[in-house]
């Protein structure tokens, strides 16, 4: 730790040292603990990644060297490309849903909801699904929407459907549905803390000042809480680029997205490839970022 | 259009079963008319304010609103304007589509929308911030954007919740004449909730003293301070002596008063109810230390306990062997005076038409 603060220009401590240098001191040590853990386990990965992604690919692994076959045959080969899109078109599908299910249940627990105990409560509801494993959550699904599930049953039985609805397991409909519950604490959260945020005056006011709920909704508190609905939008496109578990259990593996076929890449110990198609993972998600901020000063209203 | 801006006709307001915040309370406030509530907290002067606002709905009873029956309104349904302790203005949008905000809820067209607000910032002396964010804003800018919003609508009343309540004590003095000057030039009638009444006396044209969502005294700050209805009032206003007695007889408006600390002679209202246990009020700044064997109405002899110097006067606490005590205080008193400290003996005098019978 000391040589490291030395080697950033901060002197060693001595007798006739100042406190804002004291001060000084023990700030850069704070930051320095989380920096080190990040370029540790955070950037020399990403580096590595990076760095593979151009090596050459063998049967068996990879050799050193400076090529661009991993992202020639990537950008060439139509089911990458098609992956590539549907993992978008699976975004631009599952975000707006999210959003329009979320947000009432964040404005429900927010405005409606007097108790602050029972506000505590139903925020920890939406973390219960990640008390277990991220594979037991695909799994819980099953019984609920597979073939003999639960869900089949009851419409059978008050004879809505006469067949099992094959839809509701297995399908691109039962991926995005599964995905914008399990995600939905992600959306929740920063919406509700946001919304938490809003001053009840600044509504009142708004009331007073001759605007219906309605109209309040839509130029007070839906403005206040776009910091909040950005940041569940950035949290879930990350979560989302990465999954991969989806798609298998429930989308029953026959539409894959992008980290499906890193999966399959790295399953096969092609490590080029797949380090190229986190490459690719990496670049697409930096403009959606980029936009996500362009929407929403973040670092002044957080 | 009645002269009449706000009609509180019995009107009564509880929360659950048991919390009576607002009992039967009937007032009208005359527009134009600048005033304020004060009481002890829970008194229910708030609830009054924001049953006026629309934001509680009154239990029982009328509120009418430029003669209209407002009482089961939204709050946005009605012509009034409320101004926030915090301000409450909206944080993202500039100075100028804060005070537009209104203005744009009942339709006006932009035009008319921007010239109105810039004459109202104006007004308020902050035309030369209408494009600044909230942010930028000073507290007493962020006041003063608050009034413009409020005032450009034309309410028909505006209803100020502690408005300087989150201002340093300088500022809040500067404001308190912007407040006047704002009701004077624009003819609405202000309803000014408070609990610092020199801000209430030094604001208002008639000055509503609450107790347990009653009203206590209704009257100008000098009525209320000279004239104190009852015990409550005598002790919430001012800074009054209060000593306990039974009145023994009076005389030509003038009661004889005995009690623990001695018999006092005091000023007693004609319609005063025809009981013994009352209370004699005289005011701190209308009793004086003697010194030179003066003789007025009342005297009293008693032990300085401490004293407390205030810029332009010292006020003394005197010990009376009855165990009550009395505050003097003194303007710009002589070095006789000033000199005197703990544990002196000193006479304490008034005089009895400064003084008054008051009730519980």
């Amino acid at each position: 730790m000391t040589a490291l603060a030395e080697s950033r220009g901060v002197p060693a401590p001595s007798a006739g040292m100042t406190l804002t240098k004291k001060r000084a001191r023990q700030a850069l040590l704070l930051v320095a603990a989380p920096t080190i853990l990040m370029a540790l386990f955070c950037g020399i990965p990403l580096v590595s990644v990076v760095v593979f992604s151009f090596y050459k690919p063998w049967a068996y692994g990879m050799k050193p060297g400076f090529v661009l076959d991993n992202y020639i045959e990537f950008f060439t080969t139509a089911t990458y490309l098609q992956t590539l899109g549907f993992t978008f078109l699976i975004a631009i599908i599952v975000l707006p849903l999210m959003v329009l299910l979320c947000y009432p249940v964040a404005y429900y627990v927010c405005f409606f909801v007097k108790s602050e105990r029972l506000k505590l409560y139903i925020l920890l509801l939406c973390i219960v699904p990640f008390w277990t494993s991220a594979l037991i959550r695909m799994v819980a699904w099953l019984p609920l929407l597979g073939r003999k599930g639960l869900i089949n049953q009851i419409l059978m039985g008050i004879g809505i459907i006469d067949e099992p609805a094959e839809i509701l397991l297995y399908s691109e409909p039962s991926m995005v549905f599964s995905m914008a519950i399990i995600w939905s604490v992600f959306m929740i959260g920063p919406i509700y803390f946001s919304m938490a945020k809003i001053d009840r005056q600044v509504i009142e006011a708004a009331r007073d000042l001759g605007a219906s709920a309605w109209t309040t909704f839509w130029k007070i508190i839906v403005p206040l809480t776009k910091p909040g609905l950005a940041t569940g939008i950035l949290f879930v496109f990350v979560v989302m680029m990465g999954e991969f578990a989806i798609q298998k259990f429930i989308g029953g593996g026959k539409t894959t997205m992008l980290a499906n076929v890193l999966i399959q890449q790295q399953g096969l110990l092609q490590w080029p490839a797949a380090s190229a198609v986190a490459v690719v993972m990496v670049l697409v998600s930096i403009p959606v970022i980029v936009l996500i901020f362009q929407f929403v000063n973040l670092r002044r209203e957080l | 259009m009645s002269d009449i801006a706000v009609d509180l006709i019995d009107v009564t307001k509880r929360f659950g079963r048991d919390i009576l915040a607002v009992d039967e309370m009937t007032l009208h406030i005359a527009q134009g008319e600048y005033i304020s509530f004060i009481g002890p907290s829970g008194c229910g002067k708030t609830t009054t304010l924001r049953m006026i606002s629309g934001f509680e709905e009154p239990t029982a009873g009328q509120i009418l609103i430029a003669g209209r029956d407002c009482t089961h309104l939204e709050p946005h349904e009605r012509n009034t304007a409320m101004v926030f302790q915090h301000f409450a203005l909206f944080p993202h949008m500039s100075v100028a589509q804060n005070v537009e905000f209104g203005l744009r809820m009942r339709k006006v067209t932009a035009a008319e929308r921007s010239q109105r607000a810039l004459e109202m910032l104006r007004a308020v002396d902050i035309e030369d911030l209408a494009d600044r964010a909230i942010q930028q804003l000073s507290g007493g800018q962020q006041q003063r954007v608050g009034l413009a919003r409020a005032l450009v609508t034309r309410p028909d009343v505006l209803l100020l919740d502690e408005p300087l309540g989150s201002l340093d004590a300088n500022l809040r003095l500067r404001m308190q004449r912007e407040l006047r000057r704002l009701n004077t030039d624009f003819g609405v009638a202000f309803v000014h909730v408070t609990h610092t009444q020199t801000e209430a006396f030094a604001v208002s044209d008639r000055v509503v003293i609450m107790n347990l969502g009653r009203i206590e005294q209704i009257g100008p700050p000098e009525e209320v301070t000279h004239r104190p209805k009852n015990l409550f009032v005598a002790q919430f206003v001012g800074k009054n002596n209060i000593l306990a007695g039974e009145i023994t007889g009076v005389d030509g408006g003038i009661a004889t008063v005995t009690g623990p600390s001695g018999t006092f002679r005091a000023r007693i209202a004609d319609d005063a109810p025809e009981r013994r246990d009352c209370h004699v009020v005289v005011r701190a700044s209308l009793t004086n230390l003697l010194l030179n064997g003066e003789a007025p109405d009342n005297t009293v002899e008693g032990e300085v306990s401490f004293s407390i110097f205030e810029t332009s006067q010292i006020e003394f606490n005197i010990d009376l062997p009855s165990g009550d005590s009395i505050r003097v205080d003194e303007h710009e008193p002589p070095p006789a005076i000033a000199a005197l400290k703990h544990g002196d003996r000193v006479r304490v005098g008034w005089n009895a038409d400064d003084a008054l019978v008051v009730f519980e």
